[in-house]
C-alpha cells in the first residue's frame, strides 16, 4: 500500500491555485515577450502583436488583483487560514531541513528532513503542513505579488503616472523595475514546476494542489514495522519515462533560470536607452536558447496545470462511482484499489 | 463542500464568506484600476507643446533619461535578481539530485502496476522485483 501525501488544499484553494496559475502564465508570456523581445519575438507575434499583448497583460493584471483581493480576505477571515499563516513562521527545523536536503542530495543523509518532505508517508501530525520551501514560496510570493501589483498599477497609465512622478523617465524606471521584479517571480515559478512535476513518486504531477482534501482518497498508512524506510517509497514503481523527461526538464529549468537571470541583469532598461526598448547586454544565441528554455518550462506548467485538473475530474468521478458501488461510506481503500 | 465546513465558522458561513470575499476582490481590483486610470474612463490626451524648450513632446525624454534615485533602485533590483537567481538555481539542482536519489529507491519500471499520480496503487504483493 502506498502512502500518499495528504490533500492539503480546500476546494476554494484548488480553484484559486489553478486560476492564479493561468493568470500568472498569461502575465509572464505577454510581459516577457515585450521585455525580452530580442529573444521571444515569436511569442509576441503568436499572442497577437504589440497592442494585443499589452491588452492581455492589463486584463490579466486586473485578474491578478481580483484573485489576490479575493483570497487574502478569505484566508484572514477563516480560523484555519489564520492558523496556516501562523504556521508560516520559520523555525530552526526549517534551517535544518534546508541543510539536510543538501546532505541528502549529496548522499550524506538517508532521508529528507520531515520539514522538507513532499512524499510524506507520515501522519499529518508528524510532518508539518508546510515544507520549508513552501514557507519560502509563501513569503517570496507575498512580497513579489505586492511589489508587482503596486509597480504594475503605477505604470498602468503613463499619463496618470505623471501625477505621481514628474517625468516620463520616472515612469520608465518603474517599467524596468516591474519587469525585473517579475523575473524573480518567473525563476521561482520555473523551480516550482520542476519541484512538483518531477518528484519521482508523484511524476508527472503532484496532485495535492489539484484534488481537494475532501476528495483525496483515504490513506492506509502501513504500520511502522512493515515499512523498509520512513516513507515507504521503495514500494512504489517508477514510471519508465521519468528518467529522460527529468533530465530534459531539469536542464531546461536550470538553463531557463540562468537565461532569464542573466538577461535581466545585463540587458539595460535604465538609464533609458534612446530607442526605449529593453536591450543591449549579451544578445546572442546562447541567451536566446536559455530564455526560450525557460519559456518551455512555463509552457510545461500550463500543460501540467491542465492535466492536474483533468485528474481531479477523474478522481471525483471514481470517488462517485465507488460510492455508488458500495452504497456506503467507502473508507480508506476503495478509491485507491480500483 | 464538507471540506470547508470543518473550518471554524461552520458550513453556512463559509459560502457567505466566499461570496463576500469575491465581492471584495472585484471591488479592490476594479477600484484600483479605475483609480490609476484617472477616475471615470474618458479619453484624455496629453497636450502638445511642440518644442523641447517649451517642455513639449519628447522634451522629458531628452532631459530626463536618468535620475540617480531610480538608477539605484533599478541596480538594487538587479542585485535582488542575481541573489534570487543563484538561490533558485541551487534549489533546482539540489532537488534534481535529491529526486534522482529517491528514484533510485523505487521499483524499476515495467513490473506492471501503476502508481503515483492516479492516486496510488499497491505494487503487486510479492513483486519484490529488483
Amino acid at each position: 500500500m502506498t502512502v500518499l501525501d495528504n490533500g492539503k488544499f480546500t476546494r476554494v484553494a484548488v480553484a484559486f491555485h489553478t486560476l492564479l496559475a493561468f493568470d500568472v502564465f498569461a502575465l509572464f508570456f505577454t510581459g516577457y515577450s515585450v521585455m525580452f523581445n530580442d529573444e521571444l519575438w515569436w511569442l509576441l507575434a503568436l499572442l497577437g502583436g504589440n497592442q494585443a499583448v499589452l491588452e492581455i497583460h492589463r486584463l490579466s493584471g486586473y485578474g491578478l488583483i481580483l484573485l489576490v483581493g479575493f483570497f487574502v480576505p478569505l484566508l484572514l477571515s477563516s480560523a484555519r487560514g489564520r492558523h496556516h499563516i501562523a504556521e508560516l513562521v520559520p523555525t530552526r527545523e526549517d534551517m535544518e531541513a534546508g541543510l539536510q536536503d543538501l546532505r541528502f542530495a549529496l548522499g550524506r543523509a538517508d532521508e529528507r528532513h520531515p520539514n522538507a518532505r513532499q512524499f510524506a508517508g507520515y501522519s499529518e501530525d508528524e510532518v508539518p503542513i508546510i515544507t520549508y520551501i513552501g514557507k519560502g514560496v509563501a513569503y517570496i510570493d507575498s512580497v513579489m505579488l505586492t511589489l508587482l501589483i503596486v509597480s504594475g498599477l503605477l505604470i498602468w497609465n503613463k499619463t496618470a503616472m505623471m501625477a505621481f512622478f514628474q517625468t516620463k523617465a520616472a515612469a520608465m524606471a518603474f517599467v524596468a523595475f516591474h519587469g525585473l521584479l517579475g523575473v524573480i517571480m518567473l525563476m521561482g515559478i520555473v523551480f516550482h514546476i520542476f519541484e512538483h512535476g518531477f518528484h519521482p513518486a508523484f511524476y508527472p504531477i503532484e496532485l495535492k494542489a489539484f484534488v481537494p482534501e475532501s476528495e483525496t482518497p483515504g490513506q492506509a498508512t502501513p504500520p511502522e514495522d512493515e515499512r523498509e524506510s520512513a516513507t515507504g517509497i521503495e514500494r512504489l514503481q517508477l514510471r519508465s519515462s521519468w528518467g529522460w523527461t527529468t533530465t530534459v526538464a531539469g536542464a531546461a529549468a536550470a538553463l531557463g533560470v540562468a537565461g532569464f537571470g542573466l538577461a535581466a541583469i545585463f540587458d539595460y532598461a535604465y538609464p533609458i536607452p534612446l530607442d526605449l526598448t529593453v536591450g543591449g547586454g549579451p544578445t546572442n544565441y546562447a541567451l536566446a536558447i536559455g530564455i526560450n528554455l525557460g519559456v518551455l518550462v512555463l509552457l510545461l506548467g500550463v500543460v501540467l496545470t491542465l492535466y492536474g485538473n483533468l485528474l481531479r475530474v477523474q478522481a471525483t468521478k471514481r470517488e462517485f462511482e465507488s460510492e455508488a458501488d458500495t452504497g456506503a461510506d467507502t473508507g480508506a481503500t476503495a478509491a485507491v484499489d480500483d | 463542500m464538507s471540506d470547508e465546513s470543518d473550518e471554524a465558522s461552520g458550513g453556512g458561513g463559509v459560502r457567505l464568506r466566499i461570496a463576500v470575499c469575491a465581492v471584495i476582490g472585484v471591488v479592490v481590483a476594479t477600484g484600483l484600476v479605475w483609480y490609476v486610470s484617472g477616475g471615470p474612463f474618458f479619453e484624455a490626451l496629453p497636450r502638445i507643446i511642440p518644442t523641447v524648450e517649451g517642455g513639449g513632446v519628447g522634451a522629458d525624454w531628452s532631459t530626463g533619461r536618468a535620475a540617480p534615485a531610480f538608477t539605484w533602485l533599478v541596480l538594487l533590483t538587479k542585485a535582488a535578481v542575481a541573489v534570487a537567481g543563484l538561490t533558485i538555481l541551487y534549489m533546482v539542482l539540489m532537488h534534481w539530485m535529491a529526486f534522482r536519489r529517491l528514484a533510485a529507491r523505487m521499483q524499476s519500471p515495467g513490473g506492471g502496476g501503476q502508481v503515483s499520480t492516479d492516486g496510488g496503487r499497491p505494487v503487486d504483493e510479492g513483486g519484490d522485483a529488483e
